[in-house]
């Protein structure tokens, strides 16, 4: 019975684009709290991650994903990350401090969302991307479907940092997040995990702990 | 990228169909009466004004192909045999003619007048010896300050090239032919429009570009100048010597079209290679281009360029071409890169019957900036490292760079700086894996963002220190309260290159737990926001 169960699910999440979660590759995020809640104790590999920050000015998502770039980076060598944005404002000597190899990382300066997912699309299909931020704006679900579907095919993990919504529209991504300064430190929400729990976590000044 | 593939004329370039005769086009011929001796000359076979002749072997004896100014003054003339010439002149200098070398000077040359037009023609009826070409100038001319100009300038360079020539500009190529070689001493080069028919007709019967009978024939019958020619009913004309010489009557007098094949521009970058033996197996391509793709870079490598496009082509021993087109986003100049993006290209190129010659050119280049060498030399030194990854990339990028175009996607490097938006340079090129100059060690907390300009902010609530950060400010519409700062991180513009920005930066903290990037303008003291920090401790967590 648990077999064809099994069997059962590793099908359909191969009919929804994504590897069996048994053979997924997943990389921890080096919180262990949240590691604890991530399935494979760890975040996906080769999927679709969505960020949201509450405001430009908060650098909380952008901190996260620089930090788990900079980290997954090192975890694997040879690889190449990308950085996409309509917003010219990558600071390249404060990724140092992130553990981003700036020599390893790639920008992508665009002008519009269009040619964000231009180049989200063209880095999938390419193979020589493994990591991939940009910044976007509004995704809908039938994108961000085919996001997941290219991120899952290439290989290539895709953090996507978008501005929050008092209600999120619905995502094909297999983790979304939330990410926000607090006074002190920063919260981190996971409202959506395919095939795992959500949390919040406040996150303190001691160096990656959770409260 | 675009592959073009197809049959071309005879010379190797594609015959085009005539343009309109009535469009007033203005044609430049140039003969150059000792084309031969002169090639000779420049190639060091005789002593300069030396008595010397150009001999072809012929049913056992050697025949003057040519003689220079100084052997005609001496008696000598092209078809006396050599030894009858020395005997009128015993220390007369032989060397035996190459037509084929003094066809490819003459291309050369043809090649190089592409700097005028790029319609230019090798005039096939030039006697032996002798050679001549065709521009069409129509509309080029004014570039040079008018015909008259263009004239000067075009005939100061061939003296320069030791070349002796007489040119002539007409409406059609058969009336500057013909006023090329004919024209009365002192007369003006220029024909203009409508004065071709008046001024051929005291012309000799030779200036239509006859056959030598023909014009013996011509004459023998007191048909001694264009005009007795023209004079004649057509039918009868035609009836007696054939059509050719109507046509050549009307090509001369602008009455019957005459196309002028055109060249391709010189490529100020290329290289060529002769095979002795066809290449006759296409497997043999990847190889050939191999050997020619290095030599190409080295000459881009040493003006600094990269290439923006490359054209590979092959010349039959049929006298056909095919060639195959690259282009990159990127000028680019590695030849292992290059040769990849040419290999599916490769596949088109029929060699059949056998390939005597592979020509590869750069028609377009670029500067190749030098960041970009970082691109693929460490990896091209290493011919061990992992090679399909940086290829990967490379295209990738050259891809983007296409559609996003140019200084939109590239890679940081660190600058020896210390103004934060000049720290950090963005190339349009991707660094290589292992990076000689290391970014610097932040002493204090560094932004992850860094607007592209500072943004003031309206201090609501100084600190008591005004080189302390506001205790309140506004800044985007929102206020926010200091909660703690980290600072000053002093920072100068580059003095000696006359920038005079002062600024103290801080790492300031508000109430919320938003880190900003704050400076205080030395200067003028004012307050701006010039990027945002990720929240305190998140950066250095592992």
């Amino acid at each position: 019975m648990t077999v064809i169960l099994r069997n059962l699910r590793d099908r359909i999440a191969q009919l929804e684009g994504f590897s069996p979660p048994r053979l997924a590759r997943t990389c921890p995020t080096g919180w262990p709290a949240v590691d604890g809640v991530l399935p494979g104790g760890g975040l996906l590999q080769g999927a679709l991650h969505e960020i949201h920050s509450p405001d430009p000015a908060d650098g909380a998502a952008m901190g996260m994903a620089c930090r788990l770039v900079g980290r997954f980076l090192a975890a694997t060598p040879g690889a190449t990350a990308l950085w996409a944005s309509c917003r010219c404002d990558l600071f390249a000597p404060g990724l140092k401090a992130a553990r981003i190899d700036p020599d390893r990382l790639v920008g992508a300066r665009c002008r519009n969302s269009d040619e964000v997912l231009l180049v989200i699309e063209e880095s999938c299909k390419s193979n020589a991307i493994k990591f991939l931020y940009a910044d976007i704006g509004e995704v809908d679900f039938s994108l961000s479907r085919r996001l997941q579907l290219a991120a899952a095919e290439a290989g290539t993990t895709l953090f996507l940092l978008r501005p929050a919504r008092f209600e999120p529209a619905p995502s094909a991504a297999v983790t979304r997040w939330h990410a926000e300064s607090r006074p002190g430190g920063w919260s981190l929400t996971l409202f959506r995990s395919r095939g795992g729990r959500v949390g919040h976590w406040p996150m303190s000044v001691n160096v990656g702990e959770c409260r | 990228m675009s592959v073009n593939v197809g049959v071309k004329g005879g010379d190797g370039y594609p015959i085009v169909a005539p343009k309109d005769a009535k469009a007033g086009r203005r044609i430049a011929a140039v003969w150059m009466r000792d084309f031969s001796i002169n090639i000779a000359f420049k190639k060091g076979f005789f002593q300069r004004k030396s008595i010397a002749v150009l001999f072809r072997h012929e049913a056992g004896r050697d025949w003057i192909f040519a003689a220079s100014a100084g052997a005609q003054a001496a008696g000598i003339a092209p078809g006396q045999a050599v030894a009858d010439a020395r005997s009128l002149y015993p220390g007369l200098a032989a060397h035996e003619a190459d037509p084929a070398r003094d066809r490819r000077a003459l291309e050369r040359l043809a090649d190089w007048c592409g700097r005028y037009t790029p319609w230019v023609g090798v005039d096939e009826t030039a006697g032996s010896g002798e050679a001549g070409l065709f521009l069409d100038v129509t509309g080029c001319a004014h570039l040079r300050g008018g015909e008259s100009g263009f004239l000067a300038h075009f005939d100061r360079h061939l003296c320069h090239f030791n070349l002796d020539s007489r040119l002539s500009v007409a409406e059609a190529p058969g009336a500057a032919w013909a006023w090329a070689r004919f024209r009365p001493p002192g007369s003006d080069p220029i024909l203009t429009a409508g004065t071709a028919a008046a001024a051929l007709g005291p012309l000799p019967v030779e200036a239509l570009r006859v056959a030598v009978a023909t014009a013996e024939t011509l004459r023998r019958l007191g048909l001694r100048t264009i005009a007795d020619l023209a004079r004649l009913p057509r039918p009868a004309v035609a009836a007696r010597f054939g059509a050719t010489l109507l046509r050549r009557l009307d090509q001369a007098l602008g009455r019957a079209p005459e196309s002028i094949a055109p060249r391709r521009p010189p490529a100020d970058y290329a290289v060529h290679r002769d095979f002795a033996e066809p290449l006759m197996v296409p497997a043999a391509l990847p190889a050939a281009l191999a050997r020619l793709l290095p030599r190409l870079c080295r000459q881009l490598e040493r003006d600094g360029r990269g290439a923006r496009r490359l054209v590979f082509s092959l010349y039959r021993i049929d006298g056909s071409a095919a060639s195959a087109a690259i282009g990159t986003s990127l000028p680019a100049r590695d030849p292992v890169h290059l040769a990849k993006l040419f290999a599916p290209r490769l596949e088109t190129l029929d060699p059949d019957p056998g390939i005597e010659t592979l020509r590869l050119e750069a028609p377009e280049t670029a500067p190749f900036a030098a960041d970009q060498a970082r691109l693929v030399a460490p990896a091209s030194l290493d011919p061990t490292a992992p090679r399909t990854r940086d290829v990967a990339l490379a295209t990738l990028i050259d891809r983007l760079v296409n559609r996003l175009g140019a200084n939109r996607v590239g890679t940081f490097v660190p600058e020896a700086l210390h103004l934060p938006e000049r720290q950090a340079r963005f190339v349009p090129a991707l660094a290589a894996a292992a990076n000689a100059a290391a970014w610097p060690d932040a002493p204090a907390p560094l932004p992850l963002r860094l607007f592209p300009t500072p943004e003031p902010v309206e201090v609501q609530e100084p600190a008591a220190c005004p080189e302390d950060p506001p205790l309140a400010f506004l800044w985007r519409h929102r206020r926010h309260r200091l909660a703690h700062a980290e600072g000053p991180d002093r920072r100068l513009g580059a003095w000696w290159q006359g920038e005079r920005a002062a600024r103290d930066y801080w790492a300031a903290e508000d109430k919320t737990g938003r880190r900003l990037w704050l400076f205080r303008d030395l200067a003028t003291g004012r307050w701006h926001v010039h990027g945002v920090l990720a929240p305190a401790g998140m950066a250095g967590a592992s």
